[in-house]
């Protein structure tokens, strides 16, 4: 029934022939991309000794399971630290990269096949903005070739009705019709990313993936930017997907916000939701670290600024080493206060990371003066060093740690992890965390909301 | 290709720049030299004559006192040899005039040079271009290839080269001759064949590792990924856009290293794999024996060669300066 529904009125719109009959059941005329589980790993180059062994190259999990959808007419605003995958993300689903696992359907359609059998069609649907305006436009190209290339290479209409059409762009992003003979080196950021709009719009798109527009420009400049791709948005019925690591700027204009931490989506949720009510502590902290919202919730910090590497991520929930909240373990052998147990588990960070070699513990200790580096001093600095208190309140727990703690300045770290592996363990560590749902379109990926 | 931009910063380099005004100036001498040697050059550069060998250059020489057997005796002779301006730089061995074939030298070295740098031009660029684009593999192996090539001395692959293939040489009817505007003069211009590929086979790979490294760095600009989501093809983006801004640095590369097609070709042609006997080369080659009495004979070939190269070392560096700073980078 609901087929058919869907059918008759598909026929009525105007891009029902672009809609194969088998994925009519997909279709929600409502969404215009749909990721599902997409994953994309990059390789290494292989060098030819590489190759000619046959060993594979290490892989760096860019995108990692990651799905969700944009409406029609709608912004998505994606933001996260560098090196989260946004970028990565936003080019699979422009089918600049192909994806290693999972799709990306556009309208219904696979983008990935889609680009492989026509990709000027695609073309048609989906443009970027990009970031940096020094870079984006051919210096050697006139700011009138620049906005008709899309339209030579696609071919709309004769020369002058293109020269028209580069014209009513140009006026319409704001610049004179006079400055079209002008190279870009001539012009200021903000003009370019201006340019950079217009050519995107060329070919009448239906999505414009905002790849940071802003980020390289003046704070007066950004605001123009974003007041004209707002009134783009409405003109034209644009959908946007809008990526940015400036919450500020995110939400000026997006519908809704999705955040992303190592190639992960960590929270999505309706923009007003994701600034008032955050629900996952990697979200928190960002609104946190902005500036037009200084308040430190409740004096949590990121512990430990150094994002994992993408290449070799975290087990479990990946935010894990640096989570203010990492959830204590479960196993009811050991109790712990909070602060307690956070620095207990820095040490436990610590100790995986290797920063607890012998030459970090020789270093620490000459730190103190007149402390000559036996059993008790070392254990007596890294204790320090990490915050943990001359004894735990939980009696086992003390002794768990005093046991790792004289492995370790026996100089051996394995043991000194093995000692703490079982009893000191978050649940954050075992399992990744579900996506929950927490209200209308708001879910979040961590155990702490699963306890809530 | 040349934009009415990349002109205007030419010209403004030529008028800034006094060396570089020479350098162009020599240049346009010897392609202006080459182009009309048939007109310019005062005798047929391969007419003998046994009784004027030996002529010093005009104004030079004089009464030469020799020693040498007259009538089975040894005898002190004082023998009149001075320059005429018949032949202003003098004749050599074979009573032939040495300017004449100085120039119809320059003609043979602008040939084989022009032609070897358009085939390394072409080859090079489009490997380069071909690597440096679509990397992977296809860069790999090429890049491989490249390198063994450089590995080796310009001098032996060329020398192998001429080996395996033979001399193989090209006649090309003399303009001005045939048109029957000037007599006396060789009617063929020779071309040699396997010294010309010799060279581009040694001098694309310089080509090819420029043009890659450039592809690699336009590549990577975000107008060129903008250009694929307009869907261009990956040709069309070399070509539209690859290609058109890394043709600067190619270009001075190719014109500088003429000047170094130019010292291979004539020392191809010292060594007597010249194919022609109209070389610079092959003629300083003869005068050698003679240096001690006849210097003309292979000082003027070879300042021949000294003007045409710093003349393109000089051009080149003209084109870098005027094409580099900035003005096609966009940071005026
Ligand atoms: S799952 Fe654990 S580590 Fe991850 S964010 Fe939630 S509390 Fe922090």
């Amino acid at each position: 029934m609901e087929v058919q529904v869907l059918m008759s009125e598909s026929t009525n719109s105007s891009r029902s022939t672009d809609i194969p009959s088998t994925t009519i059941e997909e279709i929600d005329l409502d969404t215009l991309v749909r990721v599902d589980n997409l994953c994309k790993y990059y390789e290494d180059d292989r060098g030819l000794i590489d190759w000619a062994l046959s060993r594979d190259p290490e892989k760096v999990r860019a995108v990692d399971g990651v799905s969700f959808e944009i409406k029609r007419g709608e912004t998505l605003g994606v933001v996260g630290e560098s090196g989260c995958g946004k970028s990565t993300l936003a080019r699979t689903i422009m089918g600049l990269h192909q994806p290693t696992e999972g799709t990306v359907l556009f309208a219904g359609k696979n983008v990935a096949e889609q680009v492989k059998s026509d990709r000027k069609r695609f073309a048609r649907r989906a443009q970027i903005v990009f970031q940096d305006p020094s870079s984006c436009l051919d210096p050697r190209l006139t700011l009138r070739e620049i906005v008709r290339e899309p339209l030579d290479i696609h071919k709309v209409g004769p020369k002058p009705h293109r020269n028209e059409r580069v014209e009513e762009l140009i006026e319409r992003v704001g610049l004179a019709t006079d400055q079209l003979d002008r190279y870009p080196s001539e012009l200021s950021g903000g003009q370019r990313q201006r340019i950079g709009i217009a050519r995107a719009l060329a070919l009448d798109p239906e999505l414009l993936l905002l790849d940071e527009p802003t980020s390289a420009l003046d704070v007066s400049v950004q605001a123009q930017i974003l007041n004209l791709l707002q009134e783009i948005q409405e003109e034209y019925n644009l959908s946007y997907l809008f990526i940015s690591h400036d919450l500020s700027v995110i939400r000026y204009l997006s519908d809704r916000v999705m955040v992303m931490y190592l190639g992960k989506i960590v929270e999505i949720a309706p923009s007003e939701v994701i600034f008032e009510e955050p629900a996952h502590p990697y979200t928190e902290i960002l609104l946190s670290s902005t500036p037009s919202k200084k308040a430190n919730i409740d004096g949590k910090q990121v512990r430990n600024a150094d994002i994992p590497s993408p290449r070799n991520p975290p087990r479990g929930c990946r935010f894990h080493t640096r989570c203010p909240v990492v959830v204590p373990p479960d196993n009811h052998n050991v109790e712990f206060e909070q602060d307690e147990w956070l620095a207990v588990f820095d040490y436990k960070l610590r100790l995986r990371s290797g920063r607890l070699d012998t030459n970090k513990l020789t270093e620490l200790v000459e730190l103190q003066d007149n402390k000559t580096e036996n059993q008790t001093n070392i254990k007596e600095v890294v204790r320090e060093t990490c915050g943990i208190p001359q004894t735990l309140s939980d009696s086992t727990a003390e002794e768990v740690l005093d046991d790792s703690l004289s492995a370790l300045a026996d100089g051996d770290t394995e043991t000194a992890l093995e000692c703490i592996a079982v009893d000191f363990e978050s649940p954050c560590e075992k399992q990744n965390p579900p996506v929950m749902h927490i209200s209308e379109g708001h879910h979040s990926a961590c155990l702490r909301t699963e306890n809530e | 290709m040349i934009s009415k931009r990349t002109r205007t910063a030419v010209l403004k380099e030529l008028h800034s720049n006094k060396l570089a005004t020479v350098g162009t100036a020599l240049i346009l001498c010897m392609l202006f030299v080459g182009m009309f040697a048939p007109v310019l050059a005062p005798h047929d550069p391969t007419q003998q004559d046994n009784s004027q060998t030996h002529q010093p250059p005009a104004f030079m020489g004089g009464e030469t006192e020799t020693t040498r057997l007259v009538d089975g005796e040894m005898q002190t002779v004082t023998e009149d040899n001075s320059g005429s301006l018949t032949h202003p730089l003098g004749t050599d061995t074979n009573g032939r005039d040495v300017l004449s074939r100085a120039i119809y030298g320059a003609r043979t070295s602008l040939l084989v040079a022009l032609t070897a740098m358009m085939a390394s031009l072409i080859l090079g660029t489009s490997v380069g271009m071909t690597a440096g684009y679509f990397g992977g593999k296809t860069d790999t192996i090429l890049m491989r290839f490249v390198d063994v090539v450089l590995a080796f001395p310009a001098l032996l692959i060329t020398l192998a080269m001429i080996g395996v293939i033979g001399p193989l040489t090209f006649f090309i009817p003399d303009p001005f001759v045939t048109s029957g505007l000037i007599t006396d003069r060789p009617t063929h211009m020779v071309f040699p064949v396997t010294i010309t590929a010799a060279i581009a086979a040694v001098i694309w790979v310089w080509i090819a590792r420029v043009a890659r490294s450039e592809a690699i760095r336009v590549k990577n600009e975000e107008y060129v990924t903008a250009a694929r989501t307009m869907g261009r093809s990956n040709f069309g983006i070399i070509r539209k856009h690859v290609l058109p801004n890394s043709i600067t640095p190619i270009l001075v590369l190719a014109t500088i290293q003429v000047a170094s097609i130019i010292i291979i070709e004539s020392s191809l042609s010292f060594l007597g794999f010249a194919g022609t006997n109209l070389s610079w080369g092959y003629d300083i080659a003869q005068g050698r024996d003679y240096l001690g009495t006849s210097w003309w004979l292979s000082t003027i070939p070879g300042l021949f060669i000294v003007i045409a190269v710093v003349g393109i070392n000089l051009f080149g560096d003209l084109l870098r300066d005027a094409l580099d700073p900035g003005i096609d980078r966009g940071e005026v």
